[in-house]
């Protein structure tokens, strides 16, 4: 507690009253403060309460603090008016907002303890509660060491409260006649401020624990409706794929009954129509063999593999060739180095090399050459790439291995489900493999990276 | 004569399995459940090979299997699952299938696997693995 005390009149008249001193007490610094702060202002001491309004404000911010300590402060204060003190209670702005027993003190001293006074350094000069506040610390000011000459039958004990943050909340002030003074005095004032300090605290500790508990409800909310969705996803996900496996079934007696027709049909019409179910059979078969896959590796177990040994090179010779057979108007490349054995699904890699070509045919530029090649020159790993002229839209890559994206917004692509690519992806990472694209100088080229033997 | 018997609850995939492959000069019976296709094999020593489905009523593909294989006097039985995806061409292979042919099956796949099986196995063991999976 920084104590300020009795100067001694001579000193308070040469540094408070004619403004010229000299010397080394502590108080001295503080009234050149004050001076500071009044510069062109005579006297602003004043008893003149605020207006009622500004109080009521002023409680308003520090009454439930008021009103939780009040009867510390009722018992308190009956123990100081025993010792002819009076017990006040201010706001962070030093405006008396609550005071006990100030009708002990002598006449002219209790004018300035009516709820309203503000205790201010700027208004009252060096004072307890004011000082407390410019230092924001506990303050002891005695007798002569007040700015005010009505001050001077005083002593004055006051702490600053802070809240929880450390910021002032209110200043507690213990006051009576100098005769009074007493180091427990400003030990008790301390005290009744730690004791409000603790009141904020479990103030504080109790909104906490309100603020977690909601937390924690909204919480559940939150994984409530994740749980929700996440359910009607699956559900839409597993109709899907149901709904897809039903449908191959009828679909493969469709497909059947066309093979029957187009290998014992004589009738070129009907050869024609059979091979137009046929065809489009073994779309709606592609896009619920994609659906399938799709709900496979969504619905948490992912695509599964059915691991064998297989040379690539002769899956890749298949992939072309079939599709040289369909597409004989394209150059299509192949070149294979090293060795292209490993152990692979071989029906899935099929499917990704497969898609890639095809998308090459489809998407590169026409009449131009596609170039497949596997390289098999690393022990632990194989590639597999396809190259063709034309550039993919700068727009379109984030989204390439997106599902069900089309690369044209708004429309699917005529051909599926815009779900090839996401497949693809699915497959290699699957193997533990990656794919990448690099679209640059009038080329694309997809490449696939697959681990020889996947763990 | 061999015959072949195919054993599917959908009766489009019986009909037109049958067409195709009688057009080819087989001799071809139907059943429509797994129990159904058990009564039909221990009266007709005939059948060497069955196409089966897995999903099936009062008695499915995986049960069917298991009961077929359980018989001393019919373990020269050839059983190739047809099936709808990859991971029932697993099960088949669990329970014993000699090959396994992914839906859609072309007619140059069904034809081709008929003429590797029309005879029955070649090799008895229970345990022998799946031929192989054709796509």
């Amino acid at each position: 507690m920084l104590t300020l005390g009795d100067p001694g009149y001579e000193l308070w008249r040469q540094c408070v009253r004619e403004k010229s001193c000299s010397g080394d007490h502590p108080v001295i610094s503080r009234w050149a403060r004050v001076r500071q702060l009044r510069t062109g202002s005579a006297n602003l001491v004043s008893n003149r309460p605020r207006s009622d309004w500004r109080v009521a404000e002023q409680r308003t911010s520090t009454s439930t603090l008021l009103a939780q300590g009040y009867d510390m402060l009722r018992i308190g204060a009956e123990e100081l008016r025993r010792r002819g003190c009076a017990l006040v209670f201010t706001d962070a702005e030093g405006v008396l907002l609550a005071s006990f027993g100030a009708d002990t003190l002598p006449d002219p001293l209790r004018d300035g303890f009516q709820p309203g006074v503000r205790w201010t350094e700027k208004e009252r000069g060096t004072n307890a509660i004011g000082t407390s506040l410019a230092e924001n610390m506990p303050v002891a000011v005695i007798g002569r060491a007040h700015c005010d000459a009505n001050s001077h039958g005083l002593v004055c004990y006051a702490a600053p409260i802070h809240d929880v943050h450390g910021a002032v909340l209110a200043v507690l002030d213990i006051s009576g006649p100098v005769s009074a003074a007493d180091p427990m005095l400003g030990i008790t004032v301390q005290s009744m401020a730690g004791a409000f300090e603790g009141i904020l605290r479990a103030r504080e500790i109790d909104r906490l624990a309100a603020e977690v508990e909601s937390l924690r409800s909204r919480e559940a909310e939150v994984k409530n409706a994740h749980d929700e969705l996440a359910s009607t996803l699956k559900l839409n996900e597993t109709f899907v794929a149901t709904v897809g496996h039903d449908l191959r079934n009828p679909l493969s007696a469709v497909l059947n009954g066309a093979d029957l027709l187009l290998s014992r049909g004589d009738d070129p019409s009907q050869r024609m129509a059979a091979e137009r179910i046929r065809s489009s059979g073994r779309r709606m078969f592609q896009m619920i063999d994609q659906l399938g896959d799709l709900a496979r590796a969504r619905l948490g177990d992912g695509i599964r593999l059915l691991y064998q040994d297989v040379d690539l090179g002769l899956v890749v010779d298949r992939v072309v060739g079939e599709l040289r057979a369909v597409h004989p108007e394209r150059d299509i490349g192949i070149v294979k180095t090293g060795d292209s054995w490993g152990s692979w699904d071989s029906a899935r890699i099929e499917q990704v090399f497969s898609n890639l070509v095809s998308n090459a045919v489809r998407h590169g530029a026409p009449r131009s050459e596609i170039q497949v090649k596997l390289n098999g020159s690393e022990t632990d790993a194989l590639t597999f790439s396809v190259a063709n002229a034309g550039e993919i839209e700068e727009s379109t890559l984030p989204h390439l291995f997106k599902a069900f994206y089309s690369g044209r917004s708004g429309r699917r692509p005529s051909e599926g489900l815009g779900l090839g690519l996401y497949i693809v992806e699915q497959v290699v990472l699957a193997h533990q493999g990656r794919i990448d694209v690099v679209t640059k100088d009038g080329l694309t080229e997809f490449c696939v990276t697959l681990p020889r033997r996947p763990e | 004569m061999s015959a072949i018997l195919v054993v599917d609850d959908d009766a489009d995939i019986r009909e037109v399995t049958t067409m195709a492959l009688e057009a080819y000069g087989y001799r071809v019976i139907n059943a429509c459940d797994g129990e159904q296709a058990l009564r039909i094999i221990r009266f007709e020593p005939a059948v060497s090979m069955v196409l089966l489905d897995l999903m099936m009523p009062i008695m499915d593909g995986p049960t069917f299997m298991r009961r077929l294989r359980s018989d001393e006097a019919l373990s020269m039985i050839a059983v190739v699952v047809l099936s709808g995806d990859s991971s029932a061409c697993q099960t088949a292979n669990d329970v014993g299938a000699d090959a396994c042919l992914l839906k859609p099956v072309d007619l140059s796949s069904l034809l081709d696997v008929v003429r590797r099986f029309i005879g029955g196995r070649t090799v008895p063991e229970h345990d022998r693995a799946m031929s192989g999976v054709v796509r």
